[in-house]
């Protein structure tokens, strides 16, 4: 049972990294197909993981309406266009008309509604964020004003070189130091996979 | 004012000032699209797997590529978490997408993320902003030595490199805010222009 329950999951991960890394380094044609092969059942049991999220909502929202019937009238509703979405897109079609107006008219427009809620909540966050209390939020408060002016016309008119300086801030300053960042960020992401591959990092995938 | 007679604006439109609502405070209208809005995402993503599903692997299973029940069986190894008795089995599925992904994201990180980053830095310093961003990016990287605490003058190496970072930061925040609030004003064009049919 222990073979099973620890010994495969990590032989798996292991077999499965190894291949892509050594893939990468030595184009050997064999370990090609392979690493292809291995990522192609990747995107599969991928969508079953997306199915899996499908299940959880379902359990989660009927547990709800069958606890408070009464109380649960979001529950109901998610239920309700889940499954009504669902059944169109599977019978239908994805370009069928009544999938289009979901998609067109509910989707798409409350999506980007609430992407752009945080055009308000931000404006809070700016207010404590930008207070210059030390020379690092100073500079966050000069570089974000300076972009946030360089980037709409009115803020020409009131600092008739913001264009120019955001420019120089977005190509210069911000290039150098979100470079260090992602160097860092590379070399420990780097670090964090090889123990995943190597069987170190096994709580990943459930092992303790 | 020309009101648009197309139900689909109004549903649009209607949610849009459900969604808003939230900004006064926590209301039932909001709640109610929220909940419609998760639903129909839900679903929608659903949809597209299933095609995906079909097109990925079902077609080429079908025609003849025996090799993709493999994923089949892993895939289906995922829902015995349901199971507590054999919820173990569903190790062998995520196993198969860490190790994978841990081997593909290595190579994606050494190759765009260090490489390409560490030889687009080493290009004609003589040029001041060239210069300015090589410094940054060195800079940046003492900040996060931490092999051992980097003492006496040399500490000013982080703390300045700890300047561009924040100067990055916020010329990221800059744009963020921007890009958040040109999606609000296609919103508020939307309600007021496309619906209300005010300056149209």
């Amino acid at each position: 049972m222990h073979l099973a329950k620890r010994t495969i999951p990590v032989a798996i991960a292991f077999v499965c990294g190894i291949i892509q890394v050594v893939d990468y380094f030595f184009k050997i044609e064999s370990v090609n197909t392979w690493a292809q092969e291995i990522r192609s059942w990747v995107s599969i049991v991928a969508i079953f993981a997306l199915g899996l999220g499908a299940v959880n909502v379902l359990r989660v929202h009927l547990k709800k309406v069958r606890q408070a019937p009464s109380e649960s009238l979001n529950s109901i509703l998610l239920l309700i266009t889940f499954l009504v979405t669902i059944s169109i897109g599977l019978t239908a079609g994805q370009s069928s008309k009544p999938y289009k107006f979901i998609f067109d008219y509910i989707i798409v427009p409350t999506g980007s509604a609430i992407f752009s809620l945080l055009a308000f909540y931000i404006g809070t966050a700016a207010y404590r964020a930008f207070r210059a209390k030390n020379a690092e939020a100073a500079i966050l408060l000069v570089t974000g004003c300076i972009v946030m002016l360089g980037k709409v016309p009115l803020g020409e008119k009131i600092i008739p070189f913001a264009p120019k300086w955001t420019t120089w801030i977005m190509e210069v300053l911000n290039v150098g130091g979100q470079r260090g960042v992602m160097i860092a960020g590379a070399i420990g992401f780097v670090a964090v996979s090889l123990r995943i591959i190597i069987g170190l990092e096994r709580r990943t995938y459930g092992v303790d | 004012m020309n009101i648009s007679t197309d139900i689909g604006v109004w549903v649009g439109a209607l949610f849009a000032i459900a969604i808003y609502s939230i900004l006064y405070k926590d209301n039932l209208a909001y709640s109610v699209v929220e909940s419609i809005f998760i639903g129909a995402t839900t679903g929608h993503a659903i949809v597209v797997g299933v095609q995906t599903f079909k097109s990925t692997a079902w077609t080429p299973l079908v025609g003849g590529k025996l090799l993709f029940v493999v994923p089949l069986i892993f895939g289906a190894l995922l829902y015995t978490r349901y199971f507590p008795s054999v919820s173990w089995l569903n190790r062998w599925p995520l196993a198969l997408m860490m190790g994978t992904s841990a081997g593909v994201a290595m190579r994606g990180a050494i190759e765009s993320q260090v490489v390409a980053q560490v030889s687009a830095t080493f290009v004609n310093l003589l040029d001041i902003n060239k210069f300015l961003i090589f410094l940054g990016t060195v800079l940046s990287l003492t900040y996060f030595f931490l092999t051992f605490q980097i003492k006496g003058k040399a500490s000013l190496l982080p703390k300045i490199g700890r300047y561009f970072m924040m100067a990055a930061f916020g010329a990221a925040f800059g744009n963020t805010v921007m890009g958040r609030i040109s999606a609000a004003i296609g919103r508020f064009q939307f309600i007021f222009v496309k619906w209300l049919g005010l300056g149209s």
